[in-house]
């Protein structure tokens, strides 16, 4: 089983890279062979089970609106990034 | 002093004694690995000067009595820990030159502990793998038998650890990740409860699984590192409000009174026979001990695999997403538009198999497919659960293998990711259920003329770490019951 090019192309731009062109065949046959494995699970009968997202009994996390002590100031914030007077740069968005 | 060969305990009572100071201890620690790490390849960054900066802060809480069981112990931090100051790469391309501006809060507890951070240990690229061949900067070799992989991902900080070259080391555990190559290189290594231990610093691959643990020589220790790191941290919001952390508390008691269950599934089909035969060589001992051992069935494992898989690529997809080439540190050259940087950036920045996890992650919750894959795995998690809740009824804890086989050689797995994934079947079930579990060596398997560890898990309900510690103590040190 190999995935059809639409499907690659359109799972390349949902994860925002590219497959490279010597990598296709061998990428695109184990991304099917995996999701054969997946549908091991289907076999499963799952009727009226609720899903778990998460294993913790999660609940928003909720403190005043103070500043936090802590904070990071923007330069610390800005290393390893281009920036230009406390601004990341960017390559042109609109075309 | 052979100091780089001792456990936490043994260096901690000399420290105490004033026999050694923590300087002292670094600079034998440092000398360790320089002399090995050239074989072995376990850091990925030594930091010499942050590491005699600890010691001396070290060396002054010995002095002024504020000292703890870890002050001036000498560890390895995986590297996907943020530690402020020191690259943190998650052995990949994209974070090669990344300099974190603040510390997790592992690393913040280890250095309030007074502990002293020698380095960033290898792993499998964002913690994805087995066996640490998937880091694009180094490789790592099994102490035990050069030839053969550490496993992974955590396989930097086990073989850091069973080199002697560092007391301890900190994991991460995402679907067996500190189990799997503690179990390869023949070290104590601890997952426990989700949500014990704040993951606030550590790189995020699968936020629903990751669970940072503690490596170590012996069990005791493990138990020490383990009361260290954890606690409640108001910045993970998962990190859970209030529970126990008296970690060591039975250590050293027999197991009378304590059921053990053997899972069938787990002793059959693709389970190597000599690792079966040494965990039931372990289970006699542990019966020995006081426990109760008894056979029992958790047919749930067969769909733990597959359900694993598609939620760890899922949520791999959405955490990955930050990295784009903006802000941390990596950026394709040549680029004209932001589209192009996003995408040129993490094809150059990305290994082989972190981009096939994004793939399949995205395919299985795009449009169409979501419920087919995602929900129904979050569904068979469920099940899970409840079998093993259901198990936990009638059993203390369950003893299995780690891992189907012992290590495997370099590059024999590398080029088949499916087959590699199907080693990971002891120990992901324990992820999807957010339980503690601990891999204990268990004896060597001989293969191809090489000595090889092998370890047992101990699985319990959540919050049982101190009865996992309780039986493993038992098993090391041969306790009888009376």
């Amino acid at each position: 089983m190999q995935l059809d090019q639409k499907t690659l192309d359109t799972l390349q731009w949902l994860s925002r890279l590219d497959i490279p062109e010597n990598e296709t065949e061998a990428l695109s046959e184990s991304i099917a062979e995996m999701l054969t494995f997946f549908q091991q699970l289907s076999a499963l009968d799952t009727e009226g089970v609720e899903p778990t997202a998460h294993i913790a009994p999660l609940e928003n996390v909720l403190r005043e609106d103070i500043p936090a002590e802590d904070r990071i100031d923007r330069e610390t914030l800005l290393s390893g990034t281009e920036s230009e007077d406390g601004l990341i740069t960017l390559p042109r968005v609109i075309g | 002093m052979a100091y780089s060969k001792m456990n936490i305990a043994e260096l901690s009572a000399l420290l105490q004694k004033r026999e050694v100071s923590a300087k002292e201890l670094a600079a034998d620690a440092l000398k360790a690995i320089a002399e090995t790490d050239g074989t072995i390849g376990a850091y990925l960054t030594v930091a010499e000067e942050e590491a005699y900066r600890q010691a001396e802060a070290a060396d002054k809480m010995l002095a002024d009595g504020t000292a703890g069981a870890l002050t001036g112990i000498p560890f390895a931090m995986k590297d996907n820990i943020c530690t402020k100051g020191v690259r943190t790469t998650c052995a990949s391309k994209m974070l090669e030159h990344w300099l974190p501006v603040y510390d997790a809060c592992v690393t913040e507890r280890l250095k309030a502990a007074g502990a002293v951070m020698l380095g960033k240990t290898n792993m499998d690229e964002y913690a994805m793998g087995s066996s640490s061949e998937n880091s694009a900067l180094q490789l790592t070799r099994n102490p035990a038998a050069p030839d053969y992989v550490p496993g992974g991902s955590s396989g930097g900080s086990t073989a850091a650890v069973a080199a002697d070259e560092c007391a301890f080391a900190i994991g991460s555990d995402t679907g067996g990740s500190i189990r799997q190559p503690a179990s390869f290189c023949g070290v104590v290594g601890m997952k426990p409860t989700y949500g014990t231990v704040s993951r606030f610093g550590l790189v995020a691959y699968a936020s629903s699984f990751d669970q940072i643990g503690p490596i170590t020589k012996t069990v005791a220790d493990n138990a020490a590192v383990l009361e260290a790191i954890s606690c409640h941290d108001r910045r993970d919001s998962t990190s859970l409000p209030e529970f126990d952390t008296a970690y060591s508390a039975l250590i050293g008691k027999d197991l009378s009174g304590m059921k053990i269950g053997l899972p069938k599934e787990y002793f059959g089909e693709g389970i190597n026979d000599n690792v079966a035969a040494l965990v039931r060589n372990a289970a006699a001992k542990l019966e020995q001990a006081g426990a109760v051992i008894e056979e029992c069935s958790l047919p749930a494992v067969s769909y733990a695999l597959p359900a694993y898989y598609v939620l760890c690529c899922a949520e791999a997809s959405s955490n990955l997403a930050r990295f784009d080439g903006i802000r941390y540190g990596f950026r394709a050259e040549g680029i004209e538009d932001l589209e192009s940087l996003y995408r040129k950036t993490r094809t150059q920045g990305f290994g082989k198999e972190v981009r096939r996890r994004i793939l399949l992650g995205n395919y299985v919750l795009s449009a169409g497919y979501y419920d087919a894959y995602y929900k129904k795995a979050q569904q068979a998690r469920t099940l899970l659960i409840r079998a093993f809740r259901e198990l936990f009824g009638k059993y203390d804890l369950l003893l299995t293998p780690v891992a189907p086989t012992p290590a495997y050689k370099i590059g024999e797995k590398s080029a088949d990711p499916m087959e590699m994934a199907l080693g990971d079947i002891c120990t992901v079930p324990v992820n999807l259920g957010g339980l503690p579990a601990i891999s204990v060596p268990c004896g060597k398997a001989a293969s191809d003329g090489a000595e090889l560890p092998v370890g047992f898990q101990l699985i319990g309900p959540a919050f049982s770490e101190a009865k996992i510690y309780q039986a493993a103590a038992a098993y090391e040190s041969g306790i009888t019951a009376q």
